[in-house]
């Protein structure tokens, strides 16, 4: 008998009644962490995670995310627990403080099973640019799991825990998310807090929830979400209980589809599912309407514009100095500094921290940054106008389903374009979902369900019906 | 041939917390202690924003008549060193939250480029090893960039010396170039056509009079080379304090490539009407308008000199000077009572004066009632004591005598006891009435008013 | 494609080495991503607007008071070279 793989009001439920104990749910998920054999974490928490299962044994089950297991991507930092981001170069560092995300969770009194891998300070798609080898997909272990994100969706497509955070810049929770069969959130930039959040693109980062169903997902945003004084670009927009709208009718919410997201360059079987939830939509009596949006075809070169230039600073703070990789080989202080990343960093972090330096320098910022931050503004404006006429956009999350480990692992811009049709929603700051709608070849194929600004409680509410839908329908 | 010079000044600015971070503003605390995890640019952490650093801006703009930029970001410096925590330091590049100001010295305006905010970097100290601290870390400055509009060096000490002597009436620095709250990096180019010539760089003089001296030398040997055909090379120089010569530091690496832009962790700032007429309405009174208000009152030159750049001397004559007269203040200020707090190296608020006993004691010396030697007894008893001044006058029976009849009751005396002085005065002898004087001070016990009893003695001399 | 001394200055700007060996593959790939990046440059944009992030806040900051510091032993705590309470580099010689 697996509790873990109970919905989460009935685990809740067995704790009240003492049923069933927190250091029983641990105890599973670090028995499932030995049997599936992934390498989704990069550090366990065990001997905390069971010291915390114990202490909340005397303690009220006050919430339904009490004593429930959390797997937390290894780019938030967790206090006393080590926090690589996958990186060589902080293979040891201990932080000393705690994320605003983790504290949330911590006040829950969820507990965290450990540190997930992932793609190198979130730059890959595929979980394969970790210095801690790659994460393993639990559908087909010879597929990728997706990335960034990789151990927090394999984890949770594993059932080794219900939970997981992510972190999404251009896709790195929605992509894993749907190559894993799972539902993942990307919030409104701003509705969560990212102090504590290893940045790689700090105007495009968020934090957000993994989980198995849409009604978990809204459960763990509501915890997460709020504005905080250590992140001057979180919002103070009310947060709503997301789990309220789920259920609530469809019938009138007004939907676009970008035809740029059902073009020729999405794989034909991943739009024919888009397509079958389309029409289940229209059944419904729901306004489906084909959309024009500005620029969309611009994503990855502004992308990589964008998010290399604010990741080459950003990462310009590991040296070896404060914290980090120590290295004894050197003469001077440009050989600390050059011989410190160039052996703690690796090829596809080295890459792109190489061209947002160089897109950065001399006249270049104004010739790419700056054409950049306005053509930025333009896409954004395109979506505030769809966005004004319409309540959702949908498309596919992904232009096809998982691949094989180790394809096209030297092309350089190989991991852009598995983004192309998420990168657009973090460049707009919108909050956006993928949720499962079918499968290719027994692979799950995601929907991209992208709503307005803080309006994640529409994104929900669509995605609960659409889930249900599909259930009924198998 | 024609020199001109460009000047840029960082200040720090003395707000309780640092300007991206909430630690303590104070880099001479124990080693390492004023920090925390931004500071240290630990993984994850994100800038805050202190609104005192924009208030002490928005001060120091409008003392120096800059316009100012009402929706300002701040902007990423990108390089690599040591002493800067993150790998880049933030600055403000396009939006400076001042631009287009001047100040007036003596005979002509020093305009200003730009006045932007930003952080400080570690203080480095170089051992064996580079040693870091810190503490200063993030402790905020704004820079100050003049237009190349100075001519001299000695130009640019007025300018300097202005521009410190304003910072310290705002309070918003220590403006302490010895201590580093003050740094000054000039730029020097020498041109014999209407275009500029190549600059160099002189960098973080150690006083505003080195500066004037390394001015006037890099005129000079820019000149020197011009006129033996030479070209100037762009570089980065240092003043040596023993020599007095610029010493070259280091070609300026061709494009620092600081890698500049929008800083995406700090929101737009906008500075409303509100806000600014916040801070005009609570601007303190700067120089230029005390030293035009102390010569209306009469005060001399070299008293407003002194009060000047003697901060705390001139706020406790700014808190007297309606209740007293301002001349007499200011001289006992700038005489007794400075020589005083030298002597001892204290400030006027570590002493027993109070303001009360003060303007007691200026009020005493006005109406004459006593004397000015008494005065400047009972001034040094007052430093040291909070006794009243009428009582110390009573105690030490030091009232003056001003009444008539008694002051001619003395006069008299003394005139009939000498009866030959009245015939030396009568045949012109000046020391007559110096001796008679002397008399009637010692009759009186040194209490007789001197001007009052001159006048007496002269008075009943002609008419005997 | 990029020169090699254009991926040797790339590399000093993001201080990493590039070795011999590696070079032809930086080439490439740089090479790869910038001819991608240039696309933007051929978009006409009217609008003079920049976006610098998707926070619509303003003034978002804290009044001027000092909050707490960390301790002595934890900001030495990651740091590999430490000599009393400093935390040391190779001379950096003015």
């Amino acid at each position: 008998m697996r509790y873990l793989d109970l919905d989460i009001k009935t685990i809740n439920e067995k704790l009240k009644n003492k049923e069933i104990k927190p250091i029983d749910l641990v105890n599973e998920a670090f028995d499932r962490i030995e049997e599936t054999n992934l390498n989704c974490f990069i550090t366990l928490n065990k001997e905390e995670a069971i010291k915390k299962a114990k202490e909340l044994e005397t303690k009220e089950v006050d919430n339904l995310l009490f004593g429930l297991p959390i797997a937390i991507k290894d780019n938030i930092v967790t206090k006393d627990l080590r926090t690589t981001a996958a990186s060589h170069i902080l293979e040891d560092f201990i932080p000393i403080y705690d994320a605003t995300v983790i504290t949330k969770i911590k006040e829950k009194n969820m507990i965290i099973i450990g540190k997930t891998n992932m793609d190198e300070f979130a730059m890959g798609s595929t979980g394969e640019t970790s210095y801690f080898g790659n994460t393993l997909n639990p559908i087909d272990k010879s597929l990728v799991p997706g990335g960034s994100s990789s151990g927090s969706a394999a984890c949770v497509a594993a059932g080794i825990t219900p939970f997981s955070l992510g972190t999404d810049t251009g896709g790195s929770i929605r992509q894993p998310s749907s190559f894993c069969g799972l539902v993942g959130l990307k919030p409104t930039y701003g509705r969560v807090s990212r102090y504590g959040v290893i940045a790689f693109a700090s105007s495009l980062d968020q934090v957000g929830p993994i989980t198995r169903n849409v009604y978990e997902n809204a459960l763990l945003l509501n915890v997460i979400s709020g504005q905080d004084k250590n992140d001057l670009t979180s919002s103070n927009k009310e947060v709503k209980d997301y789990t309220n709208f789920l259920g609530k009718d469809v019938t009138n919410l007004k939907i676009a589809v970008p035809n740029y997201y059902m073009s020729e360059v999405i794989d034909k079987e991943v739009r024919e599912k888009i397509i079958n939830v389309i029409n289940l939509l229209k059944e419904k009596g729901c306004q489906v309407d084909y959309v024009d949006i500005d620029y969309l075809e611009y994503a990855i070169p502004l992308y990589q514009v964008i998010a290399l230039g604010e990741a080459s600073s950003n990462l310009a703070r590991y040296d070896g100095i404060r914290y980090g990789l120590k290295i004894d080989d050197f003469k001077n202080i440009d050989e600390l500094y050059k011989n410190t990343r160039t052996v703690g960093f690796g090829n596809e972090v080295k890459r792109r921290i190489m061209i947002g330096s160089y897109i950065l320098s001399g006249e270049n910022a104004n010739v790419y940054y700056y054409k950049a931050l306005k053509l930025r503004k333009e896409m954004t404006d395109s979506f505030k106008k769809v966005l004004s006429k319409y309540d959702l956009i949908i498309g596919p999350t992904n232009t096809d389903v998982a691949y094989k480990l180790g394809t096209k692992q030297d092309d350089a811009l190989k991991s852009f374009y598995d983004d192309l049709l998420t990168i657009p929603v973090n460049m707009a700051g919108l909050p956006a979902l993928s949720l499962p709608v079918g499968y290719k070849n027994n692979l799950p194929v995601g929907m991209h369900i992208i709503g307005n600004y803080f309006e994640e409680d529409k994104i929900y509410q669509l995605a609960y019906f659409i889930e249900n839908k599909l259930k009924e329908e198998v | 041939m024609k020199p001109t010079i460009g000047i840029e000044v960082h200040v720090e600015l003395k707000t309780m917390a640092k300007a991206f971070s909430l630690s303590k503003n104070n880099f001479n605390d124990e080693v390492n202690t004023n920090i925390n995890v931004l500071d240290l640019g630990y993984p994850g952490t994100l800038p805050r924003l202190n609104k005192g650093i924009i208030d002490f801006a928005l001060k120091a703009c409008l003392a120096f008549n800059c316009k100012i930029n009402r929706l300002m970001h701040f902007d990423r410096k990108n390089y690599f060193y040591p002493d800067l925590p993150k790998g880049y330091q933030i600055t403000q590049q396009d939006t400076p939250i001042g631009y287009d100001g001047y100040v007036e010295i003596s005979n002509k305006k020093i305009y200003l480029e730009r006045m932007h905010i930003e952080e400080d970097t570690c203080k480095s100290i170089h051992t064996t090893d580079t040693l870091l601290n810190f503490n200063r870390a993030g402790v905020p400055l704004i820079e100050i960039v003049t237009k190349p509009c100075i001519n001299s060096g000695q130009e640019a000490m007025e300018y300097l010396e202005k521009l410190r002597e304003t910072l310290l009436y705002l309070g918003i620095s220590d403006v302490k170039i010895e201590e580093g709250s003050m740094r000054c990096d000039v730029n020097v180019s020498v041109s014999d056509s209407d275009s500029l010539g190549t600059k160099c760089e002189v960098k973080n003089i150690g006083s505003i009079s080195s500066v004037g001296l390394a001015i006037d030398y890099e005129i000079k040997r820019q000149e020197e080379l011009i006129k033996k055909g030479e070209k100037i090379v762009e570089q980065t120089r240092r003043f040596d304090d023993k020599t007095k010569t610029t010493i070259l530091m280091r070609y300026k690496e061709t494009g620092n490539d600081y890698r500049y832009f929008p800083e995406p962790d700090i929101p737009y700032v906008y500075i409303d009407d509100a806000w600014l007429k916040e801070i005009s309405d609570n601007m303190p009174i700067l120089t230029d308008e005390l030293k035009n208000k102390y010569i209306e009152l009469g005060i001399n030159n070299n008293n407003i000199k002194t009060i000047i750049s003697n901060k705390n001397i001139c706020n406790f004559l700014e808190s007297v000077i309606d209740k007293c007269n301002p001349i007499i203040a200011s001289n006992l200020l700038t005489g007794d009572v400075l020589s005083y707090l030298n002597k001892n190296i204290i400030k006027i608020e570590d002493t027993k004066l109070t303001k009360e006993n003060f303007i007691k004691l200026v009020n005493k010396l006005d109406n004459k009632s006593i004397s000015s030697k008494q005065g400047k007894e009972i001034i040094n008893i007052i430093l040291e004591s909070d006794k009243d001044v009428d009582l110390i006058i009573k105690e030490n029976n030091m009232e003056q005598i001003n009444d008539d009849n008694f002051v001619i009751e003395i006069v008299n005396k003394v005139v009939s006891a000498n009866p030959d002085s009245i015939k030396d005065f009568k045949d012109g002898k000046d020391r007559a009435v110096k001796y008679l004087m002397g008399q009637i001070m010692k009759e009186s016990k040194g209490k007789i008013n001197p001007s009052l009893a001159n006048q007496t003695l002269i008075e009943i001399l002609k008419k005997s | 494609m990029i020169s090699e001394e254009r991926v040797k200055h790339i590399a000093n700007l993001a201080k990493l080495n590039v070795s011999d060996e590696e070079m032809g593959k930086y080439q490439k790939q740089l090479t790869d991503i910038l001819t991608e990046i240039d696309k933007i440059l051929k978009v006409d944009i009217k609008n003079k607007e920049i976006m610098i992030s998707p926070s619509d806040n303003r003034n978002c900051y804290s009044e001027d008071v000092i909050e707490s510091h960390i301790s002595k032993s934890d900001a030495l705590k990651n740091a590999k070279r430490v000599k009393g309470d400093y935390i040391i580099v190779p001379k950096v010689i003015e």
